[in-house]
C-alpha cells in the first residue's frame, strides 16, 4: 500500500538542526497493524506525519499504492488526506467551538458531502463509537474517553483506507484506552490498515507488526504471527 | 466546500468573538460611512459649484450702498450728515453707469417679489382704497418713518378689502439723521395722490377676474434682465428700459406660468391685477433651463413685471411707490472681464459718491474664493476619513493576524482532516469579509447622515440644488470595501501557510 524509499527529514531550528529521520525504508501493506515505537525524539511523529502528508520529506520517495506522491499539488494531497486517512492524536484535537457532531461533519464538508447527508453519516459515526447521547455537546462538556471517541468518528468520515494515530491513547486512563484500542482493532479487523505511534510496550505489542525506531532510524522490524 | 459552509464557519468564529467582532464592525461601519460620504459630499459640491458657476446670477456684479444692518436690510439708503442729503441708488445711477463702464454688457435691477393676485378695481372701492391710504399715510404710516414706511406697513393695513399687499411700501426720503422728524401729511391731499396713482379709468372691465393661483413668485426687472439671463419671450415680446420709462404696466410670463395661469387662451393681451397695480401681458419667455438661485424656482414659473418707481410728489419730496431697490446689477458676457469690469465699477461709484459708500461685488469671484477655502477643508476631511478607515482596517488586520495566532493548531487539524491551503486562505478571507461586508452594509446606512451633517457643516449657504447622488455613495463604499478587505488577504495568507504538522505538535 504505501513504500517509503529513503526518506530523510531535517529540521532547522535556526541556530541548530535536528536530523529527525536519517533514511527510512519502510512498507506498509493493506490490513496492517503497524505500531511504530521508540524513545521521545526518534522520530516516531515526524514518521507518521509523514506517512500522513501533512509533513513532506526531504529526501526519498514516498509511493501510495505506486504513485509517488512528491510531484502532486496541495490541493491534491489535501484530498487524500481527506479522503483515504484519518488521524487520530494523543490530544484530541477537535474543534472546541464546534460541537461533537459538527466536528464529525467537518472532513464531509471538505469532501463536499451535502448538508442533510453529512449530518446523517456523522450521526451513524457517532452512534458507532456510542455517543449516540452525546451529539449536540461540546469538547469541553465530554471526558477525554468520549473526546477521543468523536475524533475517531471524525476520522473514520470519509471511510479511510489508513488510520494514523498519535499515542491515542496517552491521555486517557488505562481502562478508557482500553476502550480506544479495541475500536482501533475493530476496524483493523474490517481491513483498515492503522499506524499506530506509542512508547508503551504492552501496546506496541498488540498490533501485527511493530517498528522500533532509534535516532531517526529503523533499529527493528518484527511481525507478530497471526 | 461550499460557499454556504464557509459562511456557516465564518459566523461561528465570529460569534465566538462577539465583542471584538463587533468593535471592529463598528470602526468599519464609521470609516466606510466617512468614505462614502465624503465621495458623494464633494461631488455633490463640485456639481453644484459648476451649476452655480454656469448661474446668470453668478456672472452678476452687484452694487449697493454700504450702511448698517437695518439700513441694508430696509433700502438702498443712507444719510450723508454733512450734505443732509439721502444716496439711494436708482434706474439714474444705472443708466450712468452703463454709458460709463465699457466692460459691462449689462445693467439692470432685480428684486424678488411674491405677487398676490388681487380682484379688480371698481370705481368704488379705487376711491375707498385711496382714502383708507391717504388716512393712513397722514396718521403716520409715513409720517417721520422712512425706514418704517418703506416696509410697506401702511399699505398693508389699508388695502384690507382688495388684498393687503405687503410687497408695495413707500419710500421717504429722509431730512434728517436718524429718521425722528416727523413730516405733516394732509390726510385730503394724501388721498388725491393715491387716487392719481390708482387711475380712474373705466377699463377694468377687461382685466382678468378669475386666475387659477392666488398668486406666484417673481421679480421686479429692468429691461435688460431678460437679455443677461438668456430670456427671450416665445410670444409677444419682453418690456424694454424705454416701455418702463413710459410708465407701461407690463409683465412678462414664465412659460409654465402662462400656461398655468391661462390655460385655454393665449396670455398675451390680458390684463391681470397684482396687489394694486393692474398689468398687461405683453410676453411669454420660451422654456428655459434657468432656476432661481435662492428658491430653486424654475423661471418657467416666475412673472416679471417692471422695477419701476411710481413716484408721487409730498411736501418737496418724492414718495416712491415701489419695493426699494437695494443692489443694481451688472452683467458681463464674458467671464474673463469680470475682474476689470468690477474694478471700473468701483472707480464709478467712488467718484460719483465718494470712496466707501457703496460697496461693489461678483458673485463669481465670492464663490470661487469659497470654493477653495472649502477644497482645502475637504482635502482635510477626505484625509481624515481615510484615516478612519485605514485605522478601522487596521484593526480587522490585527484582529484576523491575532486569530490566525489563535487557531493555528486548529488550522493544522484542519489541515489533517482535509483542507487544503487555499481552503484555509478562504475561510479567513471569508470570515475578514464578513465583517468588513457588515461594517460596509452598517456603514452605508450611516453614510446619508454624515452626508447630511457634512453638508450642514460646510456650507452655509446650500443653495437650492441638492445634488445627492447615490451612485458616489455606492463608488464610496465599494472603494472602502475594497481596502478592507485587501487588510484581511495578508492574515489569510499566514493561515494559508501555517505547517500543519508543526502546528498540530505544539503540545
Amino acid at each position: 500500500m504505501i513504500t517509503l524509499e529513503g526518506i530523510a527529514k531535517t529540521y532547522d531550528l535556526g541556530s541548530s538542526t535536528v536530523t529527525a529521520l536519517r533514511g527510512i525504508d519502510l512498507t506498509i501493506d493493506r490490513g496492517e497493524f503497524l505500531t511504530v515505537m521508540g524513545p521521545s525524539g526518534s522520530g516516531k511523529s515526524t514518521l507518521l506525519h509523514i506517512l500522513g502528508i501533512l509533513d513532506s520529506a526531504d529526501e526519498g520517495r514516498y509511493l501510495l499504492e505506486d504513485n509517488d506522491l512528491t510531484t502532486l499539488s496541495d490541493a491534491e494531497l489535501s484530498r487524500i488526506r481527506n479522503e483515504h486517512f484519518g488521524f487520530v492524536f494523543q490530544s484530541f484535537n477537535l474543534f472546541n467551538e464546534f460541537s461533537a457532531l459538527e466536528n464529525v461533519m467537518f472532513p464531509l464538508m471538505y469532501a463536499g458531502v451535502r448538508g442533510s447527508e453529512r449530518r446523517d453519516r456523522a450521526r451513524a459515526l457517532l452512534v458507532d463509537v456510542g455517543l449516540e447521547h452525546r451529539m449536540g455537546h461540546y469538547p469541553n462538556m465530554m471526558s477525554g474517553g468520549e473526546q477521543q471517541r468523536v475524533a475517531i468518528a471524525r476520522a473514520l468520515a470519509n471511510n479511510p483506507s489508513l488510520i494514523l494515530a498519535d499515542e491515542p491513547t496517552g491521555n486517557l486512563p488505562s481502562d478508557k484506552g482500553e476502550e480506544i484500542l479495541q475500536i482501533l482493532e475493530g476496524l483493523n479487523r474490517d481491513g483498515v490498515t492503522i499506524v499506530m505511534v506509542t512508547h508503551d510496550d504492552r501496546l506496541g505489542a498488540r498490533g501485527s507488526r511493530c517498528v522500533r525506531l532509534r535516532d531517526g532510524v529503523v533499529e527493528s522490524d518484527t511481525r507478530r504471527a497471526a | 466546500m461550499s460557499w454556504a459552509d464557509r459562511l456557516w464557519m465564518s459566523i461561528r468564529h465570529i460569534r465566538g468573538r462577539l465583542v471584538e467582532s463587533i468593535l471592529v464592525i463598528s470602526a468599519t461601519a464609521i470609516g466606510v460611512a466617512l468614505v462614502a460620504a465624503m465621495f458623494a459630499f464633494i461631488r455633490s459640491y463640485d456639481r453644484q459649484t459648476d451649476y452655480l458657476l454656469s448661474h446668470p446670477a453668478y456672472r452678476e456684479i452687484t452694487v449697493e450702498v454700504v450702511g448698517n444692518e437695518t439700513e441694508i436690510t430696509e433700502a438702498a439708503v443712507r444719510f450723508d450728515a454733512s450734505v443732509s442729503r439721502a444716496i439711494s441708488l436708482g434706474t439714474a445711477d444705472l443708466a450712468r453707469a452703463r454709458a460709463s463702464v465699457a466692460a459691462v454688457d449689462h445693467g439692470y435691477l432685480a428684486d424678488a417679489e411674491r405677487f398676490v393676485v388681487g380682484s379688480p378695481l371698481t370705481a368704488a372701492n379705487r376711491t375707498a382704497i385711496a382714502s383708507q391710504w391717504g388716512a393712513i399715510g397722514g396718521t403716520g404710516g409715513i409720517a417721520g418713518g422712512g425706514a418704517t414706511g418703506a416696509r410697506g406697513q401702511g399699505s398693508g393695513a389699508a388695502d384690507g378689502q382688495a388684498r393687503a399687499d405687503g410687497e408695495f411700501g413707500f419710500t421717504v426720503p429722509r431730512g434728517t439723521e436718524g429718521g425722528t422728524g416727523t413730516a405733516t401729511m394732509d390726510p385730503e391731499q394724501m388721498r388725491a395722490q393715491f387716487e392719481a396713482l390708482l387711475g380712474t379709468g373705466d377699463d377694468d372691465a377687461a382685466v382678468v377676474s378669475e386666475l387659477p393661483v392666488d398668486g406666484f413668485s417673481g421679480y421686479r426687472v429692468t429691461g435688460e434682465f431678460f437679455a443677461a439671463y438668456g430670456l427671450r419671450a416665445a410670444e409677444g415680446t419682453v418690456f424694454t428700459n424705454e416701455d418702463i420709462e413710459a410708465g407701461n404696466q407690463a409683465i412678462v410670463l414664465g412659460h409654465d406660468l402662462a400656461r398655468t395661469l391661462f390655460p385655454n387662451s393665449t396670455a398675451i393681451g390680458s390684463r391681470i391685477r397684482l396687489g394694486i397695480q393692474t398689468f398687461t401681458v405683453v410676453g411669454v419667455l420660451a422654456p428655459t433651463g434657468v432656476r432661481s438661485i435662492e428658491t430653486g424656482t424654475s423661471f418657467n414659473r416666475l412673472g416679471f413685471v417692471p422695477n419701476a418707481a411710481a413716484q408721487v410728489q409730498f411736501a418737496g419730496r418724492a414718495i416712491s411707490f415701489q419695493r426699494p431697490t437695494r443692489t443694481l446689477r451688472f452683467a458681463i458676457d464674458d467671464s474673463s472681464r469680470l475682474d476689470a469690469a468690477v474694478q471700473q465699477l468701483i472707480l464709478f461709484f467712488d467718484s460719483e459718491y465718494g470712496p466707501g459708500t457703496t460697496r461693489v461685488t461678483a458673485s463669481l469671484n465670492a464663490l470661487t474664493s469659497e470654493r477653495q477655502k472649502l477644497s482645502r477643508i475637504l482635502a482635510v476631511v477626505l484625509f481624515l476619513a481615510a484615516a478612519a478607515l485605514f485605522i478601522a482596517s487596521i484593526n480587522l488586520f490585527n484582529l484576523m493576524l491575532m486569530r490566525v495566532i489563535k487557531r493555528t493548531r486548529g488550522i493544522g487539524i484542519s489541515r489533517a482532516i482535509g483542507a487544503s491551503r487555499r481552503e484555509i486562505f478562504r475561510q479567513f478571507i471569508n470570515e475578514s469579509a464578513c465583517m468588513s461586508l457588515t461594517g460596509a452594509a452598517i456603514g452605508l446606512l450611516l453614510a446619508p447622515i454624515a452626508y447630511g451633517l457634512l453638508r450642514t457643516s460646510l456650507i452655509a449657504d446650500v443653495g437650492a440644488v441638492d445634488l445627492m447622488n447615490w451612485l458616489y455613495f455606492v463608488i464610496g463604499a465599494a472603494l472602502a470595501l475594497a481596502v478592507s478587505v485587501l487588510f484581511g488577504v495578508y492574515p489569510a495568507r499566514q493561515a494559508g501557510r501555517v505547517d500543519a504538522s508543526l502546528a498540530i505538535r505544539s503540545e
